[in-house]
C-alpha cells in the first residue's frame, strides 16, 4: 500500500450468514482489494448489522454504506421491472445446477444491461447479477395418494411479498401468506401455514425443514443474486478504482454461481438422505399443469405492466440466444 | 476513548433525568460526532423508521390494547377475584400464580415486554390488594416478563439459530428446563420473601361456594387464554396476530358481556393504549440507533477483544461469556446482541468445548435478564408506563430479581443438562 | 393578552386532533391485523400489502404521539435524581431536555424529509410491489417535526413557569 495514495473505504451490508451469500460478499470484497492495490479497504457487516435490505439500499444512495449483496427481489422496491426476474418457469434447466448457471449467462445479456442500466438512474451501480438458486415448495402434510397439484389445492403457502412470487402460488389454487421469515418456523410448526416457498439451501440452513417433512421438487422461481454498489461513491472513485471495481464485480458474478451451485446441491443432498425428509420428484405432467397454470395467470398479469412487459421480452431473446 | 465519553455521556443525561429517548439519541449523536466514521445522519433517521417497521413489534400495541380493555372493563378484576379466592391464603400464593401465568404466556407471545404489558397490566393490582408492595410486586412483574424470551416459542433463538446455524428445535426444547428451573428459583425467593415479611391475605377460610360463584363470574376471562392457546395451536393465527384476536375478544366481553365499559369509553382506552406504545417504541427507536453507532464503529468487537484476549479455562470462559452479556444486555435489545455477538463469541465457546445449543440457551438466558437491567432494559419501561410509577420505583423493584436470575444463570451456565436433558430425550 | 389566548385555543385545537390521529392510526393497525386474519381463515385472497400496512400505521402512530408526549414531558426518563432536587434544578433540566429535544429531533426530522423525498422522486414501492414507501417514511419528518415543535411550545411553557 502505498502512503500516497488515499484509501478508500467500502463497507458492505448482508443481511444473512455462514452462506454462500457472505461468501460471495467476501469473495467481492478480497476482489477489490486485490485489484484496487488496498486502495480501497473493505469491510463486511454480516447477518443485518447495518439493518434491513431497505436501509442499507437508502445508504448505499446517500454513500454512507457501499455495497449491498442480496437476492433481486429486494432490488423490486427501487426497480420494479427487475421484478420479472421472479417469473416462475422462466429460466431454462432441469436441475439447481443449470438454472443457476443459466442465469448468470442470460444476465450477461441485454435484459441484465437494462437492468444495471435502471439502477443506475435510482442511485445504484450494480456489478453483479448472477444465479442464486431454485424455490422449492415445501408443505407439512402431503397426501401420496393425490396428484401434486391436489395437494396443493387450499394450502397456505408462505411467499415473499411481490406479485410474482404472490401469484404463483395463488394460481396453484393455493393461498399465498406473507409472513416475516422469523415467525415461519413457528407458524408452520403451529399449523397457522401449511407450506412455504424457498430455496433448499435457507431452508436448510435455519432449520425450518424440521417442520416441514415434504419437498416438492418444482424448482419454478430461480432466484437472482445482485451485488450493488453506491453510485454516489462509485462515481467519486478515480478510473483505475472503478475498473477495479466493475471486474471485481464480474469476477463475483463466476465465483458466486459456483458457490451457490455447490450449496444448494449440498442442501438437496441431506434433503434427500434425511431419513425424516419426503422429497416428491413433479412428473412432467405435474410440471406442465403448473406452468400452465401461472403462464395464464402470473404471466399474464405482469405483461399488463408496459414496464415489465418490455423488460420480459428482452430476457426472452436472452433466454432464446442462449438455447442456440 | 471515545466509548467512554459516549457511554458517560449517556450516565450522566440519564441520571439527570432526561427524557431516556433524548439520552440514546444524544449519545448517538456525541459518539458519532467523536469518531467521524462517516455515517451520515440521515441513517439515523432511516434507523429509527426500519427499527418499527417490523412485524413481530406489532403483538406490544396488540396486548397492551387487549390488557388495557380488560383491566377497564373488568375482565382482570374477576380474575383476581378468582385467583385470590383460591390461592389468597397459600404464601406467595398469588405471586406464583403471576409465575406461572408468565411462563404460559411467554408460550404464547414469545415477547418478553408483551408479556410485561399482558400479564402484569391484569395480576398486578391483584398482588397489590394481597398486601405485597409496591416495590416487590412491581420487580416480580418486570422480571417474570423476561421469561416469555426463554419459554419457546422465542424469536431470539430462531435469530440465534440463523446465526448460529443452530437447529431451532433443539434451541426450543432446551429453553424448557431453563424456563422451569427459573420458575422454580423465583417461586422459592416469592415463598421466601412472604413467610418473612409475613404477608398475610385477608381471605376467609376456603368456601367451595364462594369459588364456584368466583369461577363462574370470571369464566369469561378464563376464556381468554383458551381462545389464544387453541387458536394459536390449531393454527388459526401467529402469536402477534394473538394479540389482535385477544383485543377484539376483550372488546365484546367488556362493551357487550359484562357492560363494565361504556362504548364511549373505547375511544379513551384505544388512545391510552397507542401512548403507552408511543413511550416504549420512542425508546427502541432511540436506542436502535445508538446501537446503529455502536456496530458502525465496531464497539462491541473491540470489547469482546480485550475481554477474551486472556489464556482462560472453560469455566473462566463462560464466566467472561456471561460478564460480556450481561454488559450487552444493558446497552442493547437482545436481538441486535445475537446478531453481532454470536459470531464472535460463539467460536470462543465452541474453542472451550461447550455445546452449541447449551451456548445458545446461556445466551438467551442472559439477554432475557438484560430485558430488566438498568440503564437499557425495555420492561423497566413497559413498567413504568403501564402501572403510571417512576422508573426509580421499578429499578428499586427488580435488583432482588436481578440477583436471583443471576444465581438461576449460574446453574444453567455450569450444568449443561439442564438445558440439553430434554433434546437429548430426542435423539 | 387576546393574542395569547388565540394561541392558546390554536394549541388546544392542534393537540385534540393530533390524538385523534394517533388513536385513529393506533384502531386502524388493530382492525387491519385483525381482518387478515379473517381473511386468511375464511378463504378469501388476502392484500398482499395489507400486512405491510399495519406495519406502517403503527410507525405513524409512533411519531405522531411522540409529539404528544413531548407536549406533556410524558416522555420516559429515570427520575431517581429528579425527583429529590430542587425546583431550580428542574428548571434547568427541564430546560436542557426541551432543547436537546429541539435541537436533535428537529435535526433528525430534517435528516428524514432528506429520504422520504428520495423515496418520492424515485418512486421507490414496498416489498410487496403496491405501496409507495414515501408514505410510511413521511412519519419521519411528520411526526419528529411535531414533536421539535411541542417540545419549542412545552420550554415556552417552563419558562413561563406552567411546569414544575
Ligand atoms: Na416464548
Ligand atoms: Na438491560
Amino acid at each position: 500500500q502505498t502512503a500516497s495514495a488515499e484509501t478508500y473505504e467500502m463497507r458492505v451490508g448482508n443481511i444473512t450468514s455462514n452462506d454462500a451469500q457472505e461468501l460471495s460478499a467476501k469473495m467481492f470484497i478480497d476482489l477489490v482489494q486485490k485489484k484496487s492495490n488496498g486502495e480501497i479497504k473493505g469491510q463486511l457487516f454480516t447477518g443485518g448489522a447495518l439493518g434491513s435490505n431497505d436501509e442499507v439500499m437508502r445508504g448505499l444512495r446517500l454513500g454512507s454504506i457501499q455495497a449491498n449483496i442480496n437476492p433481486t427481489g429486494n432490488l423490486n422496491q427501487f426497480v420494479p421491472q427487475a421484478g420479472v426476474l421472479t417469473l416462475p418457469w422462466l429460466f431454462p434447466g432441469n436441475n439447481p445446477t443449470q438454472q443457476i448457471e443459466n442465469i448468470t449467462r442470460i444476465l450477461k445479456g441485454q435484459a441484465g444491461n437494462a437492468i444495471k442500466t435502471m439502477a443506475d438512474q435510482k442511485g445504484f451501480h450494480v456489478v453483479s447479477l448472477f444465479g442464486l438458486g431454485p424455490n422449492q415448495i415445501f408443505l407439512r402434510d402431503y397426501d401420496k395418494s393425490k396428484s401434486v397439484v391436489e395437494n396443493l389445492k387450499g394450502k397456505r403457502i408462505r411467499t415473499i411479498s411481490g406479485q410474482e412470487h404472490t401469484e404463483t402460488v395463488n394460481n396453484w389454487g393455493a393461498r399465498s401468506v406473507q409472513m416475516s421469515l422469523p415467525e415461519v418456523y413457528t407458524s408452520i410448526q403451529q399449523g397457522v401455514i401449511d407450506g412455504f416457498d424457498l430455496p433448499a439451501a435457507v431452508t436448510t440452513k435455519l432449520k425450518y425443514h424440521e417442520q416441514a417433512p415434504y419437498v416438492l421438487m418444482t424448482n419454478h422461481i430461480v432466484l437472482t443474486q445482485y451485488i450493488a454498489v453506491s453510485k454516489a461513491w462509485y462515481d467519486k472513485l478515480p478510473a483505475n478504482l472503478k475498473k477495479a471495481v466493475d471486474e471485481a464485480g464480474a469476477e463475483t458474478e463466476a465465483l458466486g454461481t459456483d458457490a451457490y451451485v455447490k450449496e444448494q446441491n449440498e442442501a438437496l443432498n441431506m434433503l434427500k438422505t434425511n431419513p425424516k425428509m419426503t422429497v416428491v420428484e413433479l412428473t412432467e405432467a405435474d410440471r406442465k399443469a403448473l406452468q400452465d397454470m401461472n403462464k395464464k395467470g402470473v404471466w399474464t398479469e405482469v405483461k399488463k405492466n408496459p414496464g415489465k412487459a418490455e423488460m420480459l421480452k428482452l430476457l426472452e431473446a436472452d433466454v432464446a440466444k442462449l438455447a442456440k | 476513548m471515545i466509548t467512554t465519553i459516549a457511554v458517560l455521556v449517556l450516565i450522566v443525561l440519564l441520571i439527570s433525568g432526561f427524557p431516556l429517548w433524548l439520552v440514546f439519541i444524544a449519545s448517538g449523536f456525541t459518539l458519532l460526532t467523536l469518531a467521524s466514521s462517516g455515517i451520515p445522519p440521515d441513517m439515523l433517521a432511516s434507523r429509527m423508521f426500519s427499527s418499527l417497521n417490523v412485524y413481530a413489534l406489532l403483538a406490544v400495541p396488540g396486548f397492551i390494547f387487549a390488557a388495557e380493555l380488560m383491566v377497564r372493563g373488568g375482565m382482570s378484576q374477576r380474575l383476581i377475584n378468582w385467583v385470590t379466592v383460591l390461592l389468597g391464603r397459600v404464601p406467595g400464593g398469588v405471586p406464583v400464580t403471576t409465575i406461572v401465568a408468565s411462563e404460559v404466556f411467554g408460550a404464547i407471545s414469545g415477547s418478553s415486554t408483551a408479556t410485561v404489558a399482558g400479564i402484569g397490566k391484569v395480576l398486578y393490582p391483584g398482588l397489590r390488594q394481597s398486601a405485597y408492595n409496591e416495590s416487590f410486586s412491581l420487580g416480580l412483574i418486570t422480571s417474570m416478563g423476561a421469561i416469555a424470551v426463554i419459554v419457546p416459542p422465542s424469536i431470539t433463538m430462531i435469530l440465534y439459530g440463523a446465526v448460529a446455524s443452530a437447529s431451532v428445535g433443539d434451541l426450543f426444547l432446551a429453553g424448557i428446563g431453563p424456563a422451569i428451573l427459573i420458575g422454580l428459583v423465583v417461586t422459592l425467593y416469592c415463598v421466601v420473601y412472604a413467610l418473612t415479611h409475613s404477608v398475610t391475605s385477608q381471605q376467609q377460610a376456603w368456601n367451595a361456594q364462594e369459588v364456584w360463584r368466583h369461577t363462574r363470574e370470571a369464566a369469561w376471562t378464563l376464556g381468554a387464554p383458551v381462545i389464544i392457546f387453541g387458536g394459536i395451536y390449531s393454527g388459526f393465527f401467529t402469536p402477534t396476530e394473538a394479540s389482535m384476536v385477544l383485543s377484539v375478544y376483550a372488546l365484546i366481553v367488556s362493551t357487550c358481556i359484562y357492560k363494565d365499559l361504556p362504548w364511549r369509553d373505547v375511544w379513551h382506552v384505544a388512545l391510552e393504549s397507542a401512548l403507552l406504545t408511543g413511550k416504549i417504541f420512542t425508546i427502541v427507536a432511540a436506542a436502535s440507533v445508538f446501537s446503529l453507532v455502536l456496530v458502525f464503529e465496531h464497539i462491541p468487537e473491540q470489547i469482546v477483544h480485550v475481554l477474551t484476549g486472556w489464556d482462560m479455562s472453560p469455566l473462566m470462559i463462560l464466566l467472561m461469556v456471561n460478564v460480556i452479556l450481561l454488559i450487552a444486555g444493558m446497552f442493547m435489545d437482545p436481538n441486535s446482541a445475537i446478531v453481532v455477538l454470536v459470531p464472535l463469541l460463539l467460536p470462543i465457546a465452541q474453542a472451550a468445548g461447550i455445546d452449541i445449543i447449551h451456548f445458545g440457551i446461556i445466551m438467551t438466558v442472559n439477554l432475557a435478564i438484560g430485558m430488566f437491567t438498568p440503564p437499557f432494559g425495555l420492561n423497566l419501561f413497559v413498567s413504568t408506563s403501564i402501572f403510571n410509577v417512576s422508573t426509580g420505583k421499578v429499578i428499586k423493584g427488580v435488583l432482588p430479581f436481578i440477583w436471583v436470575y443471576i444465581f438461576a444463570l449460574a446453574i444453567i451456565s455450569y450444568v449443561p443438562e439442564i438445558s440439553l436433558f430434554i433434546p437429548n430425550l430426542f435423539h | 393578552m387576546q393574542e395569547s389566548s388565540f394561541f392558546a385555543r390554536v394549541d388546544r385545537v392542534c393537540f385534540a386532533f393530533l390524538k385523534l390521529l394517533v388513536g385513529v392510526s393506533f384502531c386502524l393497525m388493530i382492525f387491519s391485523v385483525f381482518l387478515s386474519i379473517v381473511m386468511r381463515e375464511f378463504g378469501f385472497e388476502g392484500f398482499p400489502w395489507l400486512e405491510e400496512a399495519s406495519q406502517y400505521l403503527v410507525v405513524w402512530s409512533v411519531f405522531l404521539s411522540a409529539a404528544v408526549l413531548a407536549r406533556r414531558n410524558e416522555h420516559i426518563s429515570i427520575d431517581i435524581f429528579y425527583s429529590q432536587s430542587s425546583p431550580r434544578t428542574r428548571k434547568i433540566i427541564n430546560v436542557l431536555s426541551a432543547l436537546l429535544g429541539i435541537g436533535l429531533i428537529g435535526y433528525l426530522a430534517y435528516m428524514g424529509w432528506g429520504f422520504s423525498y428520495t423515496a418520492y422522486v424515485f418512486n421507490d414501492v414496498s416489498l410487496s410491489g403496491y405501496l409507495p414507501v414515501w408514505v410510511a417514511y413521511v412519519s419521519i419528518p411528520v411526526g419528529l417535526g411535531l414533536t421539535a415543535l411541542a417540545y419549542l411550545l412545552w420550554l415556552a411553557d417552563v419558562l413561563k413557569g406552567q411546569h414544575q
